[in-house]
């Protein structure tokens, strides 16, 4: 038994995640797709969309995907410049569903967003669909 | 780098705090400048001015800086929660230090002081995301690390009239804590490294190793000055040295700590910031 004991203890353990990430979004960056009603987002374990930014924005002609992403986070949550509808939530979630403006004009959209990880530490990132 | 350095600040703060107040009832005798009720002041100082940083850096990165924002933070998150019980730990070990209460009272404050700063110190980072016994692994590599470090700013920056006999008293302290950080270091390691095959797969896992090179650098620190205990004068140099290794030693945990453990990529573009 005392042998087994650190085997045990070793066998609860498993292999860490980095901080929280985004792991799937719909639509797809590589397809394009005709005017969609919402973006969906998934996180790699439920955050705290109280402390989270989302920003849903036609990238600008000439500018960087980079560049759209941080000006659409400066953005207030009703600009008109936005592509998504305001958005306020103050539960956790794993899954988050981003309500879009109707008839979004054909382009490039970037979706930016600022998550609080679970482990207490920022995270942002960004991403992009195409519309028809 | 701010959230590192405000770690690292917490790190010397509870070193201070918790080492100092061990050194201090363990080494009877031992004087430090000032007196011990100001070293316990400044150390949670620190640890009030770290967890600060932390929180504050959080919520700017994040734009949420309105007090209602920081209420809610410290509240209704898991990281927010985690540092009120470290700052309610920190408050509790002060207490003890600076008031003259029974031994029966003394001793129990400061357990729960103990119990709620590393627990919180534990939920900050992480520690919190794999569950109790993480955590608790955690815990005591936190205890211990404070123990260690400040047990040896204690005999470095103080007095004592027998310098030998307050070396031999630390030595099981010492001993105590260096086995206790190897196992609780395994366990986090095969935590957040993964096996040991994988341990120079990502920069997170060499920053790693390097922690445990300079651990090891410190192993050897520490038998230099095992070899005066037999001598009156302080080995002040070999001490310095012992000490400035641990303190780096708390510098690279205290940028591990806020570093992405390797997992798989992501095909999105995502950043800690």
């Amino acid at each position: 038994m005392n042998k087994l004991l650190p085997l045990l203890l070793l066998g609860t353990l498993s292999l860490a995640q980095a901080h929280t990430q985004v792991t799937s979004i719909t639509p797809n960056a590589k397809v394009a797709v005709t005017a969609p009603k919402a973006v969906l987002l998934k996180f790699s374990e439920p955050i705290e969309l109280r402390f989270s930014t989302f920003r849903v924005m036609a990238v600008p002609t000439g500018q960087t995907l980079d560049d759209a992403a941080k000006m659409a986070l400066t953005l207030k949550v009703d600009a008109p410049e936005l592509a998504n509808v305001p958005f306020t939530a103050t539960n956790m979630a794993a899954r988050l569903s981003l309500a879009l403006k109707s008839g979004l004009k054909s382009g490039t959209y970037v979706i930016a967003w600022k998550i609080l990880s679970d482990d207490g530490h920022p995270v942002s990132g960004q991403s992009t669909f195409h519309v028809k | 780098m701010i959230p590192a350095f405000a770690n690292f600040l917490v790190f010397v703060g509870l070193a201070g705090l918790l080492g100092g107040m061990v050194a201090q009832r363990r080494l009877a005798g031992l004087t430090v400048p000032g007196s011990w009720p100001v070293w316990a002041c400044c150390s949670a100082l620190l640890i009030l001015v770290g967890t600060g940083l932390q929180v504050g850096t959080t919520l700017t990165v994040l734009g949420f800086t309105a007090p209602a924002d920081v209420l809610d933070y410290l509240m209704t998150t898991r990281p927010g929660r985690a540092a009120l019980t470290t700052l309610l730990g920190t408050a509790l070990l002060l207490a003890v230090e600076v008031g003259h209460w029974p031994a029966w009272l003394s001793l129990s404050v400061a357990s729960l002081g103990v119990l709620f700063t590393l627990w919180g110190l534990a939920g900050q980072g992480h520690g919190a995301e794999h569950g109790t016994f993480t955590r608790l692994a955690h815990a005591l590599h936190t205890g211990l690390m404070a123990l260690w470090v400040g047990g040896v700013a204690a005999l470095w920056g103080g007095r004592t009239r027998d310098w030998p006999e307050a070396a031999r008293a630390f030595t099981p302290l010492a001993v105590v804590c260096v086995v206790g950080l190897s196992l609780s270091g395994v366990i986090m390691s095969l935590e957040h490294a993964g096996p040991l095959t994988h341990w120079f797969d990502e920069p997170y896992d060499r920053l790693l190793m390097v922690k445990l090179a300079i651990f090891v650098v410190t192993l050897l620190a520490v038998l230099q000055v095992r070899r005066h205990l037999t001598r009156l004068a302080k080995p002040r140099l070999a001490l310095t040295l012992e000490l400035v290794l641990l303190l780096v030693v708390l510098g690279v945990t205290a940028v591990l700590v806020t570093s992405a453990p390797p997992s798989q990529s992501s095909e999105m573009q995502q950043m800690q910031m």
